[in-house]
């Protein structure tokens, strides 16, 4: 009997917890938060909240295969399904994705895209280098031979480079499965070689990884035959292919140009990022000198990451031996790993090899706003760098350890900018200022949490996330809360500063924990002159600029006031000893006179 | 009881208080003559010692609270009173401990008592200086910071400087035996509060283990 009561307790408290999970978990919140002045995380409503969700087969085509990226140009949205090699075309319609074409094979009528023997010749040589470079390095990991972590620690390479073996692994089957499509192409290119005008020289693309649009062209990074492609927006002819800049700068030989990321600015120039090249991003000028450079003319590099080490590991060095040297930190720049272009024409980059606890100090610098130049204009203001989830929460916590490392980044209109977190599947929004407005999401598979986050886009103010290991979409739409923050950022970069203030004490009333609220007032009063008012925002906020500045106004306009009894205070105490002294000498004149 | 506390209490008393109070202010200005008469000419005592180190609390509490929020940063939410005050009374004694403890090895003429004094006295400007430096740091601006950060400065020198003259007057050093032994002083209290830490880990943990036994028959017996 007794065991009987035990196993229905034992159930009925396991289906009651279970069904209370339930509960929780139908609330729906995606632990939104931010960091106070002491950064420590603080509960915040949700600013952004899960709109829809979406996997390729809702578009009625095949699922996603490890897509890769995403591109939103107007109401369209370009997702680069790198798995199934092709692009989707998706329009963002009555707050939905709807299917708009699939383009999975592209036209090439003048015979521009055929792989000649220059290719596969500079492609061979660079896979030579490669595996000598790979051989050398017997005892290293494997890790480093690929993608190499830089700039990390030992323990974390190694972790990283299991991390990498497995994504190899993955990577060496979908190449083998690639190679039988590769050569069945290359056949059809070489056997059909003049057959290749008459059916219009139909093409397919090859792991295509990133994706760039413009009203006129369609720009794919085709990772599988090494450049990148220009296609005509109408009919998606070939209009010119990027590839071997490997005979135009020395620094490039010996090494594939696989191009992981790109974007084009408004002159039509390429800026992208290729794998191995740590030089910053490469410059393109496909139409600068078509007679020379058929294949885009490359203009250099710009904004490279700077090699930082210390004199004590410089000391250190010198006397260890080679095998040391070798497991020590590579003193090689790091690579940056996605880069993104803001509404001014500046491009925000992302790294994410680097030291961690270098961060919080501002010696490593995960994301930047590089300028034409090159140089960081990445405005820090904010209590912390931009560096995602801060020190005391970098702890092990179910597998999930470390700093953020972001992996993309997406920039608003009115200057804020979102950046992506693989480790947590977190995004963290920052304003211009280099505050951190919000962060949400979270790793899982549970909606708005992320498995392998990839990239992130913006239409209008809806987020997408793109999971490469889920493959699918996920939207995160505004909520009141998140609207009322962008209004009063909107207002206070037009000048209408009080109404600004307005907006920020209606978030108050939803969060009466936020900094950057009481910063926003304080703003305002001070334009107000209410410099007592400010003070006392700005204090709540930990501003101590602000605080400063209306405090110098608040002691002028004190000063001014109580002129008149500075002074009165003044010459009493100057007046005083004087009169005292007399008062002493005529006493003592009487004293001695009697 | 009464006459223990008239007599302690007493004017004489009060007064001799204020007189050897009075003499920090010498002694600051003229340390080396202040410190070697402190103890041989008695114009010191342990009393003002003791007061001028309760006011190096006091100072420390009334900087936290009414400092302006500019330059320092309290995280109210995680003070701790008791950590507070210990957190000035433990180092002086400590470092008196370690002090006499050295300087008896490295013949030393200053006994306890006079190094209690001297530290006591040597502490004086802090004091002095911290205490207007609150009521400055209400009137300025970060922009203005540099003002504050340099009294915070001087005063810190002031008193290093004079707890070297006063190792020098109290044990009859030289200059660089003096630096000798305070730098030996410093690893004395690392060494004190090592002892101290071994020692309470030791005790709770024996503790832990009369409480397990307890607890261990209570439920066997029970």
């Amino acid at each position: 009997m007794r065991v009987k009561k035990l196993a229905v307790f034992a159930i009925s408290s396991v289906v009651l917890s279970l069904s209370v999970g339930q509960f929780a978990s139908a609330e729906s919140t995606y632990f939104t938060y931010t960091y106070d002045y002491w950064d420590t995380a603080q509960d915040s409503p949700d600013a952004y909240g899960v709109s829809s969700n979406y996997y390729g087969g809702d578009f009625g085509v095949e699922n996603f295969k490890s897509p890769q990226s995403l591109f939103a140009y107007g109401n369209e949205m370009y997702v680069c399904d790198t798995g199934n090699n092709r692009i989707m075309v998706l329009e963002y319609v009555d707050n939905k994705l709807v299917w708009k074409q699939t383009i999975d094979e592209y036209f090439d009528p003048k015979g521009l895209a055929v792989v000649t023997k220059e290719d596969l010749a500079l492609e061979a040589e660079a896979e030579k280098a490669e595996q000598e470079s790979a051989s050398e390095g017997e005892t290293g990991e494997e890790g480093e031979s690929g993608v190499a972590p830089e700039g990390e620690t030992e323990t974390e390479t190694e972790k990283e480079a299991e991390e990498e073996k497995k994504e190899d692994k993955e990577e060496e089957k979908e190449d083998s499965e690639e190679k039988d499509s590769e050569e069945k192409d290359a056949d059809a290119e070489e056997g059909e070689g003049s057959e290749t005008a008459e059916d219009n020289g139909k093409l397919h693309f090859s792991k295509p990884y990133d994706v760039f649009v413009n009203d006129q062209y369609i720009y794919i990074a085709e990772t599988g035959h090494y450049r990148i492609l220009i296609l005509n927006k109408e009919d998606l002819t070939v209009d010119q292919v990027i590839k071997n800049p490997q005979k135009q700068d020395e620094s490039l030989q010996k090494k594939k140009f696989t191009v992981k990321k790109l974007v084009v600015d408004d002159t039509g120039r390429i800026y992208c990022l290729a794998e191995g090249v740590n030089q910053g991003l490469m410059c393109f000028d496909p139409k600068g000198d078509m007679e020379k450079y058929p294949n885009g003319k490359f203009t250099g590099f710009i904004g490279a990451n700077r090699v930082t080490y210390t004199l004590w590991q410089r000391f250190w060095k010198t006397f260890a031996t080679r095998d040391q040297i070798k497991r020590m930190i590579n003193f090689v720049p790091t690579e940056y790993n996605n880069i993104a272009l803001t509404k001014e024409g500046f491009y925000m980059v992302t790294t994410d090899v680097f030291d961690q606890w270098k961060m919080q100090s501002g010696d490593v610098l995960p994301v930047r706003k590089l300028n034409a130049m090159g140089s960081d204009i990445l405005i820090r203001n904010g209590y912390t760098n931009p560096i995602g989830d801060l020190s005391p929460y970098w702890g092990n916590a179910g597998g999930y350890n470390g700093s953020s490392r972001f992996v993309d980044c997406v920039a608003m209109e009115n200057e804020t900018y979102y950046l992506l977190d693989r480790i947590r599947g977190r995004i963290f929004a920052y304003d211009s200022q280099g505050d951190l407005l919000y962060a949400f999401g979270g790793p899982g598979n549970k909606e708005g949490y992320m498995m392998s986050p990839a990239a992130i886009e913006a239409i209008g103010d809806e987020l997408f996330v793109l999971d490469s290991l889920n493959c699918s979409i996920t939207c995160y739409a505004l909520t009141d809360y998140g609207r009322l923050i962008n209004q009063a950022i909107d207002t206070y970069q037009e000048g209408k500063y009080d109404e600004s203030a307005e907006y920020w004490e209606d978030v108050q009333t939803y969060n009466g924990n936020y900094a950057l609220s009481y910063i926003g007032i304080g703003r305002a009063r001070l334009r107000q002159k209410d410099y007592k008012g400010a003070m006392k925002n700005f204090k709540v906020a930990y501003d101590f600029d602000n605080y400063s500045k209306a405090f110098k106004h608040f002691r002028k306009e004190w000063i001014e006031k109580n002129v008149a009894w500075l002074f009165g205070i003044a010459i009493v105490l100057m007046v005083t000893p004087l009169a005292f002294q007399r008062i002493r000498r005529f006493v003592e004149e009487v004293n001695e006179v009697e | 009881m009464k006459e223990w506390f008239l007599n302690t209490f007493s004017k004489e008393n009060f007064s001799n208080l204020f007189k050897t109070l009075r003499y920090s202010l010498y002694v600051i200005t003229h340390p080396l003559d202040g410190f070697w008469d402190l103890n041989h000419e008695r114009r010191g005592s342990v009393g003002a010692a003791t007061v001028i180190i309760l006011m190096m609390v006091l100072t420390n509490l009334l900087r936290m609270q009414y400092s302006s929020f500019l330059f320092v940063h309290v995280r109210w939410s995680r003070v701790n009173l008791a950590i507070q005050i210990a957190g000035v009374l433990a180092p002086v004694l400590i470092g008196v401990v370690a002090n006499w403890s050295i300087t008896t090895l490295m013949d030393g003429k200053g006994t306890m008592k006079d190094i209690y004094m001297a530290a006591g006295y040597s502490l004086t400007p802090y004091v002095l200086i911290n205490l207007p430096l609150i009521l400055l740091s209400n009137v300025i601006t970060v922009d203005e910071g540099s003002f504050y950060e340099v009294f915070e400065g001087i005063a810190l020198v002031w008193v290093g400087l004079l707890l070297m003259s006063a190792m020098m007057m109290i044990h009859d050093y030289s200059l660089l035996k003096a630096l000798f032994a305070a730098v030996i002083t410093v690893v004395g209290m690392m060494i004190i509060v090592f002892l101290i830490l071994l020692f309470f880990s030791l005790i709770s943990d024996a503790i832990a283990y009369f409480v397990s036994l307890y607890k261990e028959l209570s439920y066997r017996l029970y």
